[in-house]
């Protein structure tokens, strides 16, 4: 397979997470299409716990429960 | 190497089956915690236990599913699920093809059961086997291949029961799961990227927003994911260097 190819599928993963968590942080209201303010805040300090920890589990745990209290809270 | 290598060799008893089953072990958390994670997300993305049973048998591919289940919820076309499945698995022919040439020896049927049940895990294991031992034995691979695949389906299952259980996921927040796990893979893979690169990987990441936040005015979102994606990809390769 060419080497150009090779590379082009290497960037194929990060480029579908960061597409897939901007599909959600995105959203269309009658203004047009905006950031939801909510997911925003909660995704940072998930991400930051991702960073952290270096773990798939606790991110997840960690992204659930701040979720779950701001919808709380809010 | 080869005699220095043979002299080495580690075994359970004689019987390469079972020490495979025992080489799995140490990666089996990994597959459970993440199998159990999906199988949660599975039941928010509105999937029933069956169905994530059968996702979890037949695509058997943790990112994959994932993916398969976000790109269900936005209504996607099939053909946009099966395309995507296709290309984020595509790594695997490359994984395959750094084990083949090992397993030269065994039928073309052997070499298919261990190309369908290969993941990232089990290549590393058979990988770190082969610097260990210098070969692989086909009875071994299986015993690592179907350990890891039924624990997988199960916690998967236990996982979709587990949140079918749960009456209400949207106010505990699970249904966030979802976008928690693809952040935790994002930042995982940026990780393994070497420093020099890391700079050109992030700026790929920002156009990604770019890119989507443009493309959501104008297509429905599983478009938008897509393109923004091929395109993307392409500015990667065309920018580094």
């Amino acid at each position: 397979m060419p080497e150009v190819v090779l590379k082009w599928l290497s960037f194929i993963p990060i480029c579908i997470f960061t597409a897939l968590i901007a599909e959600h942080l995105f959203i269309h209201t009658t203004a047009g299409v905006t950031i939801h303010w909510m997911y925003l805040a909660v995704l940072v300090p998930t991400v930051l716990i991702a960073i952290w920890t270096k773990s798939l589990s606790l991110t997840v745990l960690v992204g659930v429960m701040l979720m779950g209290t701001a919808r709380w809270l809010f | 190497m080869d005699v220095e290598a043979r002299k080495h060799i580690p075994t359970a008893g004689n019987e390469p089956f079972l020490e495979g089953i025992k080489d799995c072990v140490p990666t089996l958390l990994g597959y459970m915690s993440i199998g159990f994670a999906f199988g949660i997300v599975g039941i928010s993305s509105q999937l029933s236990i069956w169905e994530i049973a059968l996702l979890s048998i037949f695509i058997y591919a943790g990112a994959s599913q994932f993916i398969i289940c976000a790109l269900l919820v936005t209504g996607s076309p099939l053909s946009a699920i099966i395309f995507t499945t296709f290309i984020v698995n595509l790594r695997h022919l490359l994984l395959s093809l750094t084990l083949a040439p090992h397993f030269t020896r065994y039928s073309v049927k052997q070499n298919i059961g261990f190309g369908l049940l290969l993941t990232d895990e089990s290549f590393g294991v058979a990988m770190n086997k082969l610097a260990q031992q210098g070969k692989l034995n086909n009875r071994w691979m299986h015993g690592l291949n179907i350990t890891a695949y039924l624990c997988w389906i199960a916690a998967c299952t236990l996982g979709g029961i587990f949140g079918h259980w749960i009456s209400n996921p949207e106010a505990l927040g699970l249904d966030f799961a979802l976008s928690a796990m693809f952040a935790a893979l994002l930042i995982l893979s940026l990780q393994t990227v070497p420093k020099n690169k890391l700079t050109h990987r992030l700026s790929l990441v920002l156009y990604m927003f770019v890119a989507m936040f443009v493309l959501l005015h104008f297509v429905p979102s599983h478009v938008a994911v897509l393109l923004a994606t091929v395109l993307v990809a392409t500015i990667g390769v065309v920018t580094d260097k």
